[in-house]
């Protein structure tokens, strides 16, 4: 366990100046029982930059594969699946991912993206993924905007 | 507008006790409330109050050109309440209630969009409540789904802790909604205890077994019968929790 750990911080250092090395010395250094009260403070500072550093990371990891998924399905034709209702039942076998996303849609309606990623927090392009992920196995449907006080310009996605 | 479901793992869990009392305690705070039967497997609304509308929840759920509105009936001065108090019931009509399980899933998904839809069309009102049946059935999760906050009701019997256990973790964990306890007709404290040791969401309250409350029966509200019974002040102390968390 804690050794995947140290491997997985090593590998996301890659790229980058040398930052906190998480395994046993340190965690020793600051968590024995010899250790002094500003020497915690510190690891836990350097603990606390670590994770925000990997958060960081994480997202535009799948920010960028949201990016190339978005780019590979406009270039293939479309193969869709045949229509599939998404009922309760099915949102609730979706990856949770989808679900969130899925269940977003569901309150608003009909949405573009940008509307849906407003309420899940997830960035405007990995939305964009999510549901047009959705829409290739047939939960929804996505078309330009046609509707009163809709942009003609604009993709929405709906139930 | 907030909507409050009520929901269980098993049933006689007093789900439709909760949701009648919640309801008349919000509405007393001079609130705007609806109280919708979702229990469409085993209506028991129907006993405290008569549908003059005609018209049932099934016929919302199932048809686009029902407006939640046409189905609505005011109960405020058979409840007594001072806000204004609306309940839309479900069918006790076998026929309608084979119909209600029977549905296929494009049906269901109708259900729901139907059941989204009542956020746009209830929008001036306070607060929503709605009464489930027990376990993952189509109209209960539909329910949960639709829910802002959600009560979840338990006794203390090893099945139903068990259950409750389960449904939490495969079910609620992916929903991600504001969801609390309720531990009702205990027996004793550790009965409470028994349940919160297993089940770690937070607990709104722990209700004792009053035998009271079935004597009471369906045909009044308890607590504006019974405002300085312990069961109203329970009832009350679980609407402000509910509320805050
Ligand atoms: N706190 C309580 N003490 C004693 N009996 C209760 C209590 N709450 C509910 N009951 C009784 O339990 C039975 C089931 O309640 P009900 O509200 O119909 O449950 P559900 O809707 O979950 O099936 C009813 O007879 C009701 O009067
Ligand atoms: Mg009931």
């Amino acid at each position: 366990m804690w050794a995947q750990r140290v491997v997985l911080i090593r590998v996301l250092r890659v790229n980058s100046e040398p930052r906190l090395v998480l395994n046993r010395k340190t965690l020793n250094m600051g968590g024995g029982m010899g250790a002094t009260m500003s020497q915690q403070v510190k690891l836990l500072t350097e603990i606390a930059r670590g994770i925000k550093d990997l958060n960081k990371r994480i997202n535009d990891l799948v920010e960028m594969q949201a990016k190339i998924l978005e780019s590979r399905q406009s270039a293939t034709p479309k193969a869709l699946k045949q229509e599939e209702p998404l009922d309760a039942l099915t949102l609730l076998e979706l990856p949770d991912h989808l679900r969130r996303t899925a269940m977003a849609l569901h309150q608003l309606g009909r949405a573009t993206a940008e509307t849906v990623s407003d309420m899940t927090g997830n960035s405007r392009s990995i939305e964009s993924a999510y549901l047009n992920q959705l829409q290739r196995q047939g939960y929804i449907h996505k078309e330009r905007g046609k509707m009163d006080g809709e942009n003609p310009k604009k993709v929405y996605f709906h139930v | 507008m907030q909507v409050i479901t009520i929901h269980s793992y098993k049933g006689g869990t007093g789900k439709t006790n909760l949701s009648l009392n919640l309801a008349v305690s919000a509405a007393n705070r001079a609130k705007r409330v609806a109280l919708l039967e979702l229990d469409l497997e085993s209506p028991a609304i129907y006993n405290t109050f008569k549908n003059t509308r005609g018209k049932w929840m099934n016929d919302f759920l199932e048809k686009d050109d029902v407006k939640l509105k046409d189905i609505l009936t005011d109960v405020s001065m058979t409840a007594k309440t001072k806000g204004a108090l609306e309940v839309g019931l479900a069918n006790p009509e076998m026929s309608a209630v084979r119909k209600s399980i029977g549905g296929d899933r494009k049906e269901q998904l109708k259900g729901l969009k139907r059941l989204m839809s009542i956020r746009e069309e209830l929008k001036g009102y306070d607060y929503v409540f709605f009464d489930t049946s027990p376990g993952v059935t189509y109209a209960s999760i539909n329910a949960v789904l639709t829910a802002d906050r959600i009560i979840l009701v338990a006794k203390s019997d090893r099945f139903d802790i068990e259950g409750t256990d389960r449904l939490i973790a495969e079910f609620y964990e992916g929903l991600e909604k504001k969801t609390g306890l309720v531990v009702n007709r205990v027996l004793t404290p550790q009965m409470t205890q028994a349940v919160t040791e297993k089940i770690k969401i937070p607990l709104l309250a722990s209700i004792p077994c009053y035998c009271e409350v079935p004597i009471a029966g369906s045909h009044t509200i308890f607590v504006n019968d019974k405002p300085g019974h312990p069961y109203s002040q329970n009832i009350e102390e679980l609407l402000e929790r509910t509320l805050a968390f």
